[in-house]
């Protein structure tokens, strides 16, 4: 593996965000500035590749790893330039989840193997915990591993599988025991190749028309022994560990941040722009996002001191969820009877209003809903009865 | 008195009926989704049945053939048609119909030719007349998102020297199709000295039945949108239990159910005021620009929650819930958006207590 020979967090905060700045202008591709949602890796391929030329895919890692191993202020600098310049979001779930669970629960021998491929975007990633009936209590899940004497064969489906269509391998939960005495206890990590026989994947096309989810069967596909995560029936509590780290991902306002830019937009467009009343619910919607990131700071706050960010990462989520569906209904609004119109791909003269509040919708229901989100902030941090 | 009141109930539910038969809410759905996204958006046989038992003269009073009913009759109508995802332009032709003589008239009763009312030049902006000029029987000017307008024959264009008539197939007349999210369409047409034949009347009053009647039509999406919620809540486990059984959807159940009785309320009252030739032109335009703002909130709302209480399930096409969500965000800005009869009310407000 390579190491990082750099130390990003050596460099003053000015010098490094001019470096990162510098390098954004010159290789993010103009036609893909501003773009709302993530996009698909056939579309980001070269963007991803000039990341991973220059060693900055994952800004995450501990550099010994292949990550720039930058400290939380330096990678809020990066995320902030990053966003500033309207970098779409892409094929990312290999960065953000499979490394660091790898990082932190994986062998010697399956960092060594995954990881480079990561880095590299040769092996793009999803994710698969959901299933028909299991999504909000997702422990109630079904999908079986059984050990076949030399592996273990894997039946069952996932759905809403965020882009399996375009990934080569799935990290998921699977039941290894059906009579735990907690359900919780009875499931394991895999990481399966979605290449291997016995597994469809069939998109399911969403409210906006788009294929960003999918559904994966999985019909007795054989895997190999070191294909599990940490330890037998010890799966639940790794994907535990992951959902704090996108709990706080979800809470970030990139989506928020496009879709003020969006409404500003509308807002010219139409002539309500410095209208008095329009500013008044602009205002307001404006102070919830500055609000918003004054939190996620307070947040980052604790992680930079050395801690983790608990439970009350939630809080960013249901807000940041629901504040991207106010400011998406107010851009519906807005637009007014332009709001309704859409062309095949969903644009309204540039402005992709519908197709944004259609999105929005989303958020609050994906990643934990905000009802689940609210039940643990509820007991768990409230420890309401 | 008695007598009068009961008739007329029994005539409201005739109608209802009448509708209901023609466009089943159960069928809706289905209906819809195999309509959607090819033009014309709807089902023109269904359209021409449905003339032919007048509904396009639903407005047009009985000495001139028509069918000769009132607004909430109309309102029933609307209502009946969104609850079934219907996308036939009943309010736009039972609008232009109460305008047009003779031949255009028999025409469209019968359900031959569609003549839809082109007003609308800016978003947010209820002005009739707008910029179009008519001078020496020649049309000028354009106008936006013309209800159903691929499919039209003629346009009943409002120009600043009152209303004429234009057939699509005039010289200088120009559509240029425009795709809508619940796989409608409308059109953005523009006139360039196109012949136009002059018409008596303004669009005025059939402006405020016309919106209000697409108040009705929200009620009739959101309330079936609901209904579909309500069974689900039912039916979905999680945690071993039907989700409907969670207090904190309860509740929010309930201030859907408020909001739709609500926007009931206002749209029942505000075609009673149109119906009374007593009521001030304030007054109507008041009551119908609330029951706008009432339908459009409450109708986005609806949306929005309707498909939350769906989970990720809510977010595919392949769920219904969706067909309801994608018609509420195309009709809820016909007639006027809810912004521009927001502003219509405040400005009445103001007036009203200066």
């Amino acid at each position: 593996m390579i190491e990082t020979t750099i130390d990003y967090n050596a460099m003053s905060d000015d010098a490094f965000r001019a470096m990162v700045r510098e390098f954004v202008e010159t290789h993010y591709p103009p036609e893909l500035r501003f773009q709302i949602g993530q996009l698909p890796h056939s579309v980001t391929r070269g963007w991803y590749a000039k990341l991973a030329g220059r060693g900055w895919t994952a800004p995450a890692w501990p550099r010994e790893y292949g990550g720039m191993g930058l400290n939380p202020t330096k990678r809020i600098i990066m995320a902030e330039v990053l966003d500033a310049h309207g970098c779409a979001r892409y094929a990312d779930n290999g960065v953000m989840m499979t490394g660091p669970m790898l990082i932190k629960f994986g062998t010697p021998a399956q960092r060594e193997y995954f990881l480079p491929k990561i880095l590299s975007g040769e092996q793009v990633w999803c994710q698969g915990y959901s299933e028909p009936n299991s999504g909000s209590d997702l422990a109630s899940l079904r999908t079986q591993a059984v050990w076949n004497g030399d592996g273990w064969t894997l039946t069952g489906q996932k759905i809403w599988t965020s882009r399996a269509d375009q990934a080569q391998w799935c990290h998921m939960l699977a039941r290894t025991d059906k009579d735990a005495a907690k359900p919780q206890d009875g499931i394991s990590y895999f990481l399966v190749p979605l290449t291997a026989p016995g597994v469809t994947i069939r998109p399911i096309r969403i409210l906006s028309m788009h294929e960003d989810f999918c559904e994966v069967f999985f019909d007795h596909v054989r895997v190999p022994a070191d294909a599990i995560v940490g330890e037998v029936n010890r799966g639940w509590s790794i994907s535990k560990a992951l959902m704090g780290g996108e709990r706080l991902f979800l809470g970030a306002s990139a989506q928020s941040f496009n879709a003020l830019a969006l409404l500003r937009k509308i807002a010219k467009a139409v002539g309500n722009w410095g209208e008095p009343a329009f500013m008044e619910r602009y205002a307001r919607l404006a102070a919830d996002l500055a609000d918003h990131n004054s939190l996620y700071e307070a947040g980052l706050e604790k992680v930079r001191a050395g801690g983790e960010l608990g439970l009350e990462g939630a809080m960013l989520k249901v807000h940041q969820t629901e504040m991207y569906k106010r400011i998406a209904t107010v851009a519906v609004e807005i637009a007014g009877p332009y709001s309704g119109v859409s062309d095949p791909n969903g644009a309204v003269q540039d402005i992709q209003v519908a197709s944004t509040f259609l999105a929005s919708m989303a958020g609050t229901i994906y990643g934990g809903s905000s009802e689940v989100q609210r039940n643990i902030l509820a007991k768990q941090v409230l420890h309401l009865p | 008195m008695p007598n009068v009141l009961d008739d007329a109930r029994e005539r409201l539910e005739l109608i209802r009926d009448s509708a209901a038969a023609l466009v089943p809410r159960d069928a809706g759905a289905a209906r819809a989704r195999a309509l959607r996204f090819r033009q014309p958006g709807f089902d023109h046989a269904l359209w021409k049945q449905m003339c032919g038992l007048g509904w396009s003269g639903l407005r047009v009073p009985e000495d001139r053939d028509g069918t000769g009913l009132d607004v909430t009759a109309l309102c029933a109508m609307a209502q009946q048609l969104g609850a079934a995802l219907g996308s036939e332009p009943l309010i736009a032709v039972a609008a232009a119909a109460q305008l047009l003589q003779g031949e255009w008239l028999a025409g469209v009763m019968a359900g031959e030719r569609i003549v839809v009312p082109a007003w609308m030049e800016r978003a947010h902006d209820l002005a009739l007349n707008g910029r179009t000029q008519f001078r020496n029987g020649k049309v000028s000017g354009s106008k936006r998102l013309v209800a159903c307008a691929p499919a039209a024959d003629a346009f009943l264009v409002a120009t600043n020297e009152g209303l004429a008539l234009v057939r699509k197939d005039a010289p200088g007349v120009t559509v240029t199709a425009v795709s809508l999210h619940d796989g409608c369409f409308a059109g953005d047409v523009v006139f360039a000295d196109a012949a136009g034949e002059a018409i008596a009347g303004t669009l005025d009053a059939v402006f405020e039945e016309s919106a209000l009647a697409t108040a009705a039509y929200l009620l009739g999406a959101m309330e079936a949108a609901f209904d579909i919620t309500l069974a689900y809540l039912t039916v979905r486990k999680q945690f071993g239990k039907p989700i409907g059984s969670f207090q904190a959807l309860q509740h929010r159940a309930v201030d859907l159910k408020i909001q739709i009785e609500l926007t009931r309320a206002v749209v029942h009252d505000a075609a009673a005021t149109l119906d009374d030739p007593q009521a001030s032109a304030g007054v109507r335009q008041s009551v119908v620009s609330r029951a706008r703002m009432r339908a459009g909130d409450a109708g986005m709302r609806v949306t929005q929650e309707a498909v939350q209480f769906h989970g990720a399930m809510g977010m595919t096409d392949e769920c219904d819930i969706g067909l309801y969500a994608r018609k509420i965000l195309a009709v809820h800005n016909d007639w006027g958006s809810t912004v521009a009869h927001r502003q219509r009310f405040t400005a009445i407000e103001l007036a009203r207590h200066d």
